[in-house]
């Protein structure tokens, strides 16, 4: 059985799929999901629900099942890492100039002027399950992302499964979910950017992987270099000893969240929230070192 | 009192690990894959052992990287790659 690649693009990344030939029907479900997850989680499509509850800041906004479980799971992330993980950056992130998608973004943007920072404002978000609503407080906005997108390939293998298909692999810009491996392989062979990996590829026989850096998503304004990934303590651009953070977790949501805190911390820091969750990860400081966590073989 | 032992150590063996990451940093300019991974995997905890909290909300915390789900490991290999992948 072999196996083809389907490629496509969609919230606002390379969407890649690979499954049994006979299966491409079923790739072209994934890329519904996908389009489906972006129409209703976008923050640069002004009639997403996403958008519409960042819009009507401090009153209840309707939304999706589909939506309320990423915002959802955005939040549990930050109660679960105290606030490291922080899904209402959105507001600041155009403050610093990330204000449209990353393709029409200039490469230099304005002297960004900046509120003063609140840290925190995460824990005024309100969720209502019952009614379906979700409300954001005055000056802040979700920024969906990155959890989103793992979230969607968590999505998407799932429903490849229960299609029949036997064996399938989704990446998202980063994000990559599995779901059994092609026939007679040992696992998904996975080239990682920046990595000078002696064989040539990771190994992945199951479960999920995703990668955080501050080496893409960049631009420039008020003649700094910003990147996308900020550090909720300060509301800045992340810039610590760490470059690139690759994870894998049994989930791609897992695996977004932890890369994502990871690479806020230093060697030690990332290292202890590896260890404690039990996951596997490789460090690339700003230096080029690199560094095997967990379970490497 | 056995577990704030367990911690110790644990903090203790993570400061020396920074400081051999630093030094080989330093030296080298570059750490070396396989005497550095196999310090960090030693720290490893053992399956039986209670995991250890880094974060206040630990309740909070179960729900998210459920301990339960065997998190995958990863090895080399010399196979072409299937996908690459990099920053989001």
């Amino acid at each position: 059985m072999s196996t083809s690649t389907f490629r496509f693009r969609s919230m606002g990344t390379d969407v890649s799929v690979l499954l049994p030939s006979t299966h491409r029907r079923e790739a072209i479900r994934v890329q519904r999901l996908f389009g489906d997850w972006d129409r209703r989680m976008s923050r640069f499509r002004r009639d997403s629900e996403l958008s519409r509850v960042n819009a009507a800041a401090g009153t209840d906004v309707e939304v999706s099942l589909i939506t309320l479980e990423v915002i959802g799971a955005a939040l549990a992330a930050a109660r679960a890492t105290d606030g490291r993980f922080d899904p209402l950056l959105g507001a600041r992130l155009c403050e610093l100039g990330y204000d449209r998608t990353f393709a029409s973004l200039p490469a230099n943007r304005a002297e960004p002027s900046l509120a003063p920072w609140r840290p925190g404002m995460w824990r005024q978000v309100r969720v209502d399950g019952a009614r379906s609503t979700v409300r954001v407080p005055v000056g802040g906005a979700l920024d969906l992302g990155g959890i989103a997108k793992g979230m969607a390939a968590d999505a998407a293998v799932a429903e490849l499964r229960a299609a029949g298909v036997p064996y399938a692999l989704v990446n998202a810009g980063g994000d990559l979910a599995t779901h059994g491996v092609p026939a007679e392989s040992p696992g998904w062979p996975v080239g990682i950017d920046n990595v000078d990996l002696a064989g040539g590829a990771a190994l992945l026989a199951h479960g999920a992987l995703a990668t955080s850096s501050t080496a893409g998503r960049s631009w420039r304004s008020g003649g700094l270099r910003r990147h996308h990934l900020l550090d909720p303590r300060t509301g800045l651009p992340v810039d610590g000893e760490l470059r690139q953070v690759t994870v894998t977790a049994a989930s791609c949501r897992q695996a977004e969240v932890a890369a994502k805190v990871a690479i806020l911390g230093d060697v030690a820091d990332a290292t202890a929230l590896v260890l404690q969750h039990r996951l596997t990860a490789l460090l690339v400081t700003r230096d080029g070192g690199q560094l095997r966590i967990g379970q490497w073989q | 009192m056995q577990q704030r032992s367990e911690q110790e150590a644990k903090a203790a063996r993570l400061r020396r690990l920074k400081v051999l990451a630093v030094t080989a940093t330093a030296s080298t300019g570059m750490l070396i894959w396989g005497a550095v991974s196999g310090t960090i995997a030693a720290t490893t905890p053992a399956a039986t052992s209670t995991p250890q909290p880094v974060t206040r909300d630990t309740q909070a915390n179960s729900g998210f990287f459920n301990a339960q789900d065997p998190a995958p490991g990863l090895s080399q290999t010399t196979i072409t790659p299937a996908t690459r992948t990099g920053g989001s």
